[in-house]
């Protein structure tokens, strides 16, 4: 991911695309991964492969420079939780069963009644 | 890791376009890359990968439904009184086996039934008595012809009476297909390539790529154990063969150039080879 990321503002950083071979000669890629890399994205309408040379469209353009200019946190810790840890929102007084095993073992730590 | 040129990088990029099963045989493929030392040689392989056929699963199940068709309209062709008989004529299984057994699936979907699946030609006779008398020679590929001509004339010797024959083939050189309908052999092939060099260069260029394959069939092994590679020059018979079932479970055949599939150099060096022919006696 670090790599297609680096492979993705290079070609950002282009104006007239960038050969596939100058990944190799940058950062030793071989074929059979930027074949991998250019299917993919260009999968996605983020690039085409033309002559050799991988060249972002302009839609590509567009979705790189929406996220480098995405602010990557806020002032507040909540609010960059990700998605998959995120639930429906309980109401106050509604009964919740938290699940065990996600509960930290400070919380957990009981008193032995004497 | 020996450097890839950059020539050498966007050709195999190329490549990879079109013939998407060569990604994971990136070794293989630089191997074969290196294996040329002219930069003419190189560019013949590369040629030869682009046109190469590497059969997958959906296009095998078109090409057997083909084959099927072929059979259910034939002209009084009977699935009762037929016997679908593979060309394998010894005990070791073979493609035509293969075949054999793919086929008789779909050609029970489309309702054709009670027809006799025989998996060796010795066998023929014994059913050619209780009836069956229609037959349908199975093979997966037809290069030079040799074969086929042998196994009918095998028929013809040792049948006790009159029938009538048809050829089915997955795959095979269309120069072949059309002499043996010259000849009068009832011919399907679902997949009929042309010959890799003979029938894709011309004049001169024809003879350099010739020589140049010529060059690279010395830089094998000549002999492995008791095959020689001179019998398999430019593939069996002379096939020219680009072509393989590998991505559907089944064998390169013998009719492709060696230079894909043969197992040692020269010096007597393993290769690791694109292809993966099972030989007996390798």
């Amino acid at each position: 991911m670090e790599l297609e990321n680096k492979i993705l503002k290079d070609l950002f950083e282009s104006i007239d695309g960038l050969f596939a071979y100058t990944f190799y000669s940058r950062y030793k890629i071989e074929p059979d991964e930027i074949i991998k890399f250019i299917s993919k994205y260009q999968e996605k309408g983020i690039l085409i492969f033309d002559s050799n040379k991988i060249n972002l469209t302009q839609e590509g353009r567009h979705i790189i420079l929406k996220q480098q200019f995405q602010p990557k946190t806020t002032g507040n810790k909540f609010a960059n939780i990700p998605k998959e840890f995120l639930s429906r929102k309980i109401k106050i007084n509604e009964p919740y069963l938290p699940n065990i095993n996600d509960v930290s073992a400070d919380i957990l730590k009981i008193k032995k009644v004497v | 890791m020996k450097k890839i040129k950059k020539e050498d990088y966007n050709k195999i990029m190329n490549l990879y376009m079109r013939q998407n099963w060569l990604i994971p045989k990136q070794d293989e493929l630089l191997e074969l890359v290196d294996f040329c030392e002219k930069k003419e040689s190189k560019d013949l392989i590369f040629s030869l990968l682009d046109r190469f056929n590497y059969l997958n699963n959906e296009t095998l199940l078109i090409l057997l439904n083909n084959i099927c068709d072929y059979i259910i309209n034939t002209p009084n062709y009977d699935a009762e009184k037929c016997q679908l008989l593979a060309m394998t004529y010894d005990d070791e299984a073979d493609s035509g086996q293969k075949v054999l057994d793919l086929i008789k699936m779909p050609l029970f979907q489309k309702g054709w039934k009670n027809f006799k699946t025989v998996n060796k030609i010795g066998k023929s006779v014994k059913y050619y008595k209780e009836g069956k008398t229609q037959i349908v020679l199975i093979d997966e590929f037809i290069g030079s012809g040799k074969t086929l001509r042998g196994r009918i004339k095998y028929l013809q010797n040792n049948l006790p009476g009159d029938f009538e024959i048809i050829t089915c083939f997955i795959a095979g050189t269309k120069d072949t297909i059309k002499k043996l309908e010259e000849e009068g052999v009832k011919v399907f092939c679902a997949l009929q390539l042309d010959k890799g060099i003979s029938e894709y260069y011309k004049n001169d260029e024809l003879n350099k790529a010739e020589d140049l394959m010529l060059d690279l069939e010395l830089k094998l092994a000549q002999w492995i154990n008791d095959k020689e590679l001179y019998k398999y020059s430019f593939g069996y018979g002379n096939a020219e063969a680009l072509y393989t079932m590998e991505g559907c479970n089944g064998n390169t055949p013998n009719s492709v150039f060696p230079v894909f599939w043969w197992l040692f150099d020269i010096k007597d060096k393993k290769r690791s080879t694109l292809l993966t022919r099972y030989e007996t006696g390798f």
